[in-house]
């Protein structure tokens, strides 16, 4: 993983990045600067940009406008060398149905092109860690929802990634899987690797990620240090209080809604 | 109850007309090719309208004509128990085929709502009457007792009416027994692929079964010549068909065998009211309205069964550790064969891959018998014809034609897959040459075993021509493989890889175009081997041809990978959205 750290101090690195789908602005000029080796929650309501943003940036869409580097390279240009240092946990998981668990890592290792005793070993060490070695020869159609997204993060993690993106890596996961995938998250980071990661769970977020991104309505409101966006918000604010000032929602009165009596 | 009613009819109607909407993430291509989708269906429904009217218009005029003396009874009610025997077929066979390819009831949201079970079964065993053969068999039987009472059979009416509510609620009673087993059955993934199977190997059997047992007819019975022919039907004619029959034609009421049978004792009840014998005709219409309350009385607690037991997952097969193997493709790079394999595997572990796989030789096999054991009848005169040959260019083209559905929607039927492969560092050409080269596997893994079957149930011909054959397959796939990633980028359609028929075709478009595009293919191969064999009368030489020919379809090839490739690039997001199912 050293070797692209003289090459780029910033991860990833948006400038004007836009995407329109028809006259729907879905990204409106958004500039990331995601520092190497930080946790980067990007934040956003439902709509915002998100989704959208993390399929620009993976290359599952392409901008409308606007430039992008990751990891100091574009991946207009280059997408498969991106593609080759880049572990991603998409919104639909990307997993074929039909592969055995263990199929689907040996297919991305393969593809990689990591030789049999690596492949294997990762493999190995994988399954056991996202406790489905037991299920490994079960096709992925029969995993459950939190098997799936964690043989997801296996096949992420499998080619030993500079960055990796995750798409609400927690949503649908039991506490103990949980628990697991945020200390991977914290060795990798500590090992120079950087997550850019999405999630609606406010506390997760404030308690692993170093960095944090706000987007609303397409556009990026706030970006920083978790430390300098509450220094920013005169102190003391969790969050959610800073996340719901950002977006516009913190002077929204609960509705009264008379009727739910209870 | 009326409001439940109305509530589902609104919904159904509403799903019908959302299919319509165009949804913004698409572009002008997508939204066409979606359009021609729908309009499919559309002119189904268009035309099933009237086909309702114009059976109750039918069965108004049989139920007027029945009891006319004079008339000719065993016509009308040989047709009516025919219709009645495939609505049956229909009522137990359309459940087990709609869940074979992915509807089946979906409860779920339906279960929180504030209505009672039995008001879920009810509002279903209606819905029942909105299947077509069952709308159709609705009008006609209702409007049949009308015709009975427009021609003065009043009491008879009143039987049929009575005939007629028990046969419909006996059906409908039963297609919703079907299908409340068939959405049990095929609640988990791996019974349910099990059951499509065996349900589709039964089908082809079926369906070989009388020129399998043909084969074994012995041939001894002479051909009547033209003459004899003539003389019986001229005898036969005052004895059947031309006499009108007599009052009492109806026969016995209840014969032992017709209890087991619902559409006979409708039949029976039907005859015997026309043949104003209203008092006899209750006779059948009581077993008749027992089979009906059975049918809703097992299907209303399977129907409950259904709603009570929660959804399965298939058991899962425990790790065994092992490694897992995963070959390569000689003349790829790691990352093509790796697509390959994984395309593959997936077909393979598709019903229609195993089927397709299994069912070839069988065909092949079956035509050989045939061939073989009666050649008189199926070959024409003249010299004789390299029989083991013909099947085994058949095998080729039917192999060739099984795998359209793989390669004309090679890229969305991988589904979520599809994304992990856009996020995968594979390059387009990769991705592309991956494809083409399973759709190779697949057509080699389906053609050779029905070229050995057709090797070994007629062997003979010349080596030349056996050796050509593997060259008319290569240059098949040569052209198709390409002109498949072409059109699955032109037209993805969102599939289900586990299902059949409808839900794992590719899309209409695409199919007709590969169609031209194999018979593109194909006529460049027959008009070379016919010249050289008819024309030139060498066999060496229609195998040189085939191989230039096959030269020429891999130069074709290299220039359709190129296009694919560039196509690719340029498709990605919509493959990926479709691929998504959106």
């Amino acid at each position: 993983m050293g070797e692209l750290s003289a090459v780029a101090e910033v991860a990833i690195e948006t400038q004007g990045l836009r995407r329109t789908f028809g006259e729907l602005v879905a990204v409106d000029g958004v500039d990331l600067a995601v520092p190497r080796g930080t946790l980067y929650g990007f934040l956003g309501p439902n709509g915002a940009g998100k989704s959208t943003t993390i399929k620009c940036l993976t290359g599952l869409l392409r901008p409308s406008g606007g430039r992008m580097r990751i990891l100091g390279i574009d991946p207009e240009k280059d997408p498969v060398a991106v593609k080759r240092r880049v572990g991603v946990v998409p919104e639909d998981l990307a997993l074929f149905d039909r592969l055995t668990g263990a199929e689907t890592l040996t297919f991305v290792g393969k593809v990689h092109g990591l030789d049999r005793t690596t492949l294997q070993s990762r493999s190995k060490e994988l399954l056991e860690l996202m406790d489905l070695a037991a299920a490994s020869d079960s096709l992925v159609a029969d995993y459950s929802h939190g098997m799936r997204k964690k043989m997801a993060l296996a096949a992420a993690l499998l080619p030993g990634p500079h960055l990796l993106f995750l798409d609400e890596p927690f949503e649908g996961i039991d506490a103990v899987a949980s628990r697991q995938i945020k200390d991977l998250l914290h060795a990798f980071v500590g090992r120079g690797g950087t997550v850019f990661l999405t999630s609606h769970i406010l506390e997760i977020v404030e308690r692993i990620c170093s960095h944090v991104g706000v987007i609303a309505k397409g556009r990026l409101v706030a970006q920083g240090s978790l430390q300098g966006l509450r220094a920013a918000s005169h102190g003391g604010k969790t969050l959610e209080e800073i996340f719901l000032d950002l977006v516009g929602a913190g002077e929204d009165r609960a509705p009264q809604m008379e009727w739910l009596s209870g | 109850m009326m409001r439940l009613a109305t509530v589902m009819a609104w919904l159904r109607w509403r799903l019908l007309l959302n299919l319509l909407r165009p949804t913004k993430r698409r572009d002008a291509l997508e939204r066409a090719s979606r359009a021609l989708q729908v309009i499919g269906p559309i002119v189904v429904f268009l035309i099933f309208i009237p086909g309702i009217i114009l059976a109750g218009f039918v069965g108004g005029l049989a139920g007027w004509y029945l009891p006319q003396t004079g008339s000719f009874h065993r016509p009308v009610l040989a047709i009516l128990r025919t219709i009645l025997s495939m609505e049956l077929l229909l009522a137990l066979l359309a459940p087990l085929l709609r869940a074979a390819q992915g509807s089946t009831l979906n409860l779920t949201r339906l279960l929180l709502l504030p209505v009672p079970v039995r008001a879920l079964y009810a509002s279903e065993a209606l819905g029942a009457f909105a299947n077509p053969w069952l709308a159709i068999l609705t009008t006609s039987s209702l409007l049949l007792p009308v015709g009975m009472a427009v021609a003065g059979e009043l009491r008879g009416a009143a039987t049929a009416l009575l005939a007629a509510a028990g046969i419909l609620a006996f059906l409908s009673g039963l297609e919703t027994l079907a299908s409340s087993s068939a959405s049990l059955l095929f609640r988990d993934r791996r019974r349910g692929e099990i059951a499509t199977f065996a349900l589709m190997a039964s089908l082809a059997g079926a369906a070989f079964l009388p020129g399998l047992l043909a084969t074994f007819e012995p041939v001894k019975r002479r051909l009547p010549d033209a003459g004899s022919i003539e003389e019986k039907a001229a005898q036969a004619a005052p004895e059947k068909g031309r006499q009108p029959e007599a009052p009492g034609w109806s026969g016995k009421p209840l014969p032992l065998w017709a209890l087991a049978y619902p559409p006979e004792l409708y039949a029976r009840c039907v005859a015997l009211s026309a043949d104003r014998r209203p008092g006899a005709a209750l006779l059948p219409l009581l077993p008749l309205l027992l089979w009906a309350c059975g049918a809703h009385a097992i299907g209303s607690r399977l129907h409950r069964r259904l709603l009570e037991t929660p959804e399965v997952s298939s058991p899962r097969r425990r790790g065994s550790g092992a490694v897992v193997s995963w070959p390569q493709f000689a003349g790829l790079s790691d990352a093509a064969s790796a697509v390959a394999v994984s395309q593959v595997r997936l077909v393979f572990r598709t019903v229609q891959g195993k089927i397709q796989f299994c069912v070839l030789p069988v065909v092949i096999l079956v035509l050989g018998l045939l061939w073989h054991r009666h050649p008189p009848q199926l070959t024409p005169s003249g010299p004789p014809l390299p029989v083991g040959l013909l099947l085994a260019a058949l095998g080729i083209l039917l192999a060739m034609m099984t795998l359209e559905g793989t390669l004309l929607n090679q890229f969305a039927m991988d589904r979520a897959g599809l994304t992990l492969e856009f996020l995968s560092p594979i390059s387009d050409r990769e991705l592309i040459l991956g494809k083409a080269a399973a759709g190779a596997f697949l057509l080699a893994s389906r053609a050779l075993p029905a070229m050995l079957v057709a090797a070994l149930v007629a062997p003979g011909g010349s080596i030349f021509l056996w050796l050509s054959l593997p060259f008319v397959a290569l240059s098949l796939v040569a052209v198709m493989a390409p002109l498949g990633a072409i059109l699955s980028a032109l037209f993805p359609r969102a599939v289900d890889l586990g299902k059949i028929v409808k839900q794992n075709q590719p899309h209409p478009l695409a199919a007709i175009l590969g169609m031209f595009g194999n018979l593109f293919a194909m006529v460049p191969i027959l008009g070379l081997v016919a010249g050289a064999l008819f024309l030139l009368q060498s066999a060496a030489l229609a195998l040189l041809f085939v191989v230039l020919w096959t030269s020429v379809a891999l130069l074709i090839s290299v220039s359709l990978l190129r296009l694919a490739e560039r196509l690719l690039a340029r498709r990605r997001e919509n493959l990926a959205l479709v691929a998504q199912g959106r």
